[in-house]
């Protein structure tokens, strides 16, 4: 299931699934909530933050306004300090030259940091295909390693996993396990020892490191990492080659505008001012040196991001990949990130996968939201999501890939509406359906015809007077 | 030149539809940018830097402790005095560029196991605004001897303690080494459950050493 390159094809299926897991929405209550707020604080403590999304949106969209300017500068002084750069239009063709890399390496056993154009590209099944070992040294990708599950969320991609869940995978494949139960919040530090003791030797046996990049860098030629785990360096400087995996458009001019948008990425991301470790690595090793890998590679991917480029969707190529859309989204709040189909749920995922895999596959997705808008409010580059949600949705009716009961039901919507008496009459008469139901609650659990919509969640029943019913009533008031 | 390079580079080309701007025109709209970088840097007002430094290093999130002394020659009493308060035993890792020093009852040796439990590393400055230490990799100064070991000891001279991050990449810095890292405290981890754990992978404990 991690292995292959998901499809976001069965996404209503994968829903199904998903709201009949109670554990799934345990994990994410505990996590997205305290997301929130850690973001709510360091950000009450950051009263530059709307200048410097502005600043960070500019950068974003001065840099991909001269993409091949700034591909071409990058490309030149990595090639400089004796990295080489390689290209590929499609995850087949990313894969492949990884691969031929690690064979080229002799390589037995890679180490990954955790990165999502690796889980896009389908990196993992690439590397099982070609007999190699992989060992994810990020914790939460470690820990969906042994449950043999993709990641649910970009930055915490074991989200959907309880520590109960981590105690019995831990218990089940770690050579030495460690649990103490009950499983306190200290105790969880007993699982994090569990997983730096097993891993400890793998980044030492490691013949290749393969990291992403959150940004490259065009005026240096190098690559930067963020992580709280310190697991970038280790897994890079330990074996004889690193491989770094790179879409296009996480390019940016110089380090001072990287700078800019790590601020933004920290706060966004965890609530944090900044993030543990950032590196800015700049070559292999070099000639006074006794460490670090004597090859660097850096594999730049397309896979639909030109394409992008040339289309309203090209907002979305500002993402630095902070997730907090993800963490506003009430949609991903109750299904998590596994029915998205794609490395990258929620707001993000609705607009990228459809470029990805095609719209006619992906074509739920922009569906699978309530354009409330806070995904917008909280992205750190203004990314109109909602609105480029709505434009894949005008798309998907244009090409008609709508249901044709919902293409029915809408054409009729349009019929009544465009008939004001008619309109209000049938507004009357279901609103006294519905309180009839709801006898006096405020919420109903059970309507007939609407089982898809109450069998999961209730239905709120009407209260009040209707908006036509209040208009009215003003209107007769002002005239007075 | 890879036929998969061309590809990509006509197609952001399509997209813009017209011929690229000269790279003087780029660089003057890359100037406008960010007309003053202080619009997006985090108020400090007027916090003195090295207070500030020592606030952030040793608040709760980032759980450094910090030490002072007068001179690099200091620094193995300070260290020494590290390893008898946490209990540790006398034998650390050192970068290549501390070994000059006089480490007296010290064992200090500039290689590094995979297990070793203490490790001193010269760090080559600081920033007031994050409590982050600055390290550029080198012969003198390996990066994994600031990953590997469960204690972190960095040493950083007080004259190298900047406001911003800025001031990493300012025009008068020497040029990149191979590795550049900003650490900001020690190895956490927030993958479960998002409770916060430190020690994932590296340091668990971090002891900032500042010199002058």
């Amino acid at each position: 299931m991690s292995s292959a390159i998901r499809s976001a094809a069965n996404f209503k299926g994968e829903v199904h699934d998903a709201l009949a897991r109670p554990n799934l929405k345990v994990g994410l209550d505990r996590t997205i909530g305290l997301l929130q707020t850690r973001r709510r604080d360091v950000l009450a403590r950051y009263p530059e933050f709307e200048a410097a999304r502005e600043a960070g949106a500019r950068i974003k969209d001065h840099t991909l306004a001269h993409l091949d300017h700034y591909l071409a500068e990058f490309e030149k002084n990595a090639t400089a300090s004796g990295s080489v750069v390689h290209w590929a239009e499609t995850p087949e063709e990313a894969c492949k030259i990884v691969i031929d890399l690690c064979r080229k390496a002799d390589a037995k056993s890679v180490t990954r940091v955790k990165s999502m154009l690796g889980e896009e590209i389908g990196l993992p099944k690439a590397l099982a295909d070609a007999g190699i070992e992989r060992v994810e040294t990020d914790l939460a990708e470690h820990i969906i390693q042994l449950a043999d599950e993709p990641p649910s969320h970009i930055v915490i991609p074991a989200m959907h996993k309880t520590r109960e869940e981590v105690a019995d995978l831990f218990a089940e494949h770690h050579i030495h396990p460690m649990i103490e139960t009950p499983l306190t919040d200290l105790n969880v530090g007993v699982l994090v020892e569990s997983a730096r003791q097993e891993l400890r030797p793998k980044y030492v046996a490691a013949d290749v490191g393969i990291s992403g990049a959150n940004f490259l860098i065009a005026s240096t030629g190098s690559i930067c990492t963020v992580t709280n785990e310190g697991n970038a360096e280790l897994t890079t400087e330990l074996p004889r080659m690193h491989i770094v995996t790179a879409g296009i458009e996480k390019i940016v001019p110089t380090p001072e505008h990287a700078l800019v948008l790590l601020r933004l990425l920290a706060r966004s991301a965890l609530g944090i001012e900044f993030t543990q470790y950032t590196s800015f690595f700049t070559g292999p090793r070099r000639a006074d040196e006794t460490r670090g890998p004597e090859e660097m590679h850096i594999v730049l991917v397309d896979n639909g991001r030109t394409q992008m480029l040339a289309s309203e969707m090209r907002p979305m190529l500002r993402c630095i990949r902070c997730g907090a859309c993800i963490n506003h989204c009430p949609v991903y709040s109750v299904i998590g990130g596994h029915p998205y189909g794609s490395p990258y749920p929620g707001p993000m995922g609705s607009v990228l996968t459809p470029a990805m895999q095609s719209l006619e596959v992906a074509k739920d997705l922009p569906h699978a939201c309530t354009l409330n808008g806070r995904c917008q409010e909280v992205c750190p580059v203004k990314i109109p999501l909602p609105d480029l949600i709505r434009s894949l949705r005008d798309d998907t009716w244009r090409r008609k890939l709508v249901p044709r009961p919902a293409r029915l039901a809408v054409k009729v919507w349009a019929k009544v509406a465009a008939r004001p008496w008619l309109y209000q009459t049938l507004v009357k008469c279901s609103t006294r359906a519905l309180r009839t139901f709801a006898s006096g609650k405020p919420m109903i659990d059970r309507l007939p015809l609407a089982g898809g919509w109450t069998g999961t969640r209730d239905f709120p029943a009407p209260s009040g007077k209707s908006f036509m019913e209040q208009y009215k009533t003003q209107q007769k008031r002002s005239q007075r | 030149m890879s036929s998969a390079r061309d590809r990509i580079f006509a197609r952001i080309a399509e997209a813009r539809g017209g011929a690229q701007l000269s790279a003087s025109a780029i660089a003057a709209e890359r100037a406008a940018l960010l007309p003053d970088e202080s619009i997006t840097q985090p108020t400090i007002g007027e916090q003195d830097t090295i207070a500030r430094f020592k606030t952030m290093a040793s608040s709760e999130r980032l759980t450094a402790s910090v030490d002072e002394v007068s001179t690099l020659e200091g620094v193995p009493a300070a260290v020494a005095a590290y390893l008898a308060r946490t209990g540790l035993p006398g034998e650390v890792a050192i970068a290549p560029a501390l070994a000059g020093l006089d480490w007296g009852s010290v064992q200090a040796s500039t290689d590094i196991g995979a297990n070793q439990p203490v490790a001193v590393t010269l760090a080559d400055g600081g920033i007031a605004e994050t409590g982050s230490l600055i390290f550029r990799s080198g012969p003198g100064t390996p990066m994994l001897h600031n990953f590997l070991a469960l204690h972190h000891v960095a040493v950083v001279e007080r004259s190298k303690i900047s406001r911003f991050l800025e001031s990493v990449f300012a025009p008068d810095t020497p040029a990149l080494p191979r590795i550049l890292s900003l650490v900001t405290g020690t190895s956490g981890t927030a993958d479960i459950e998002a409770v916060n754990i430190r020690g994932a992978h590296g340091p668990r404990y971090l002891h900032i050493v500042l010199v002058g």
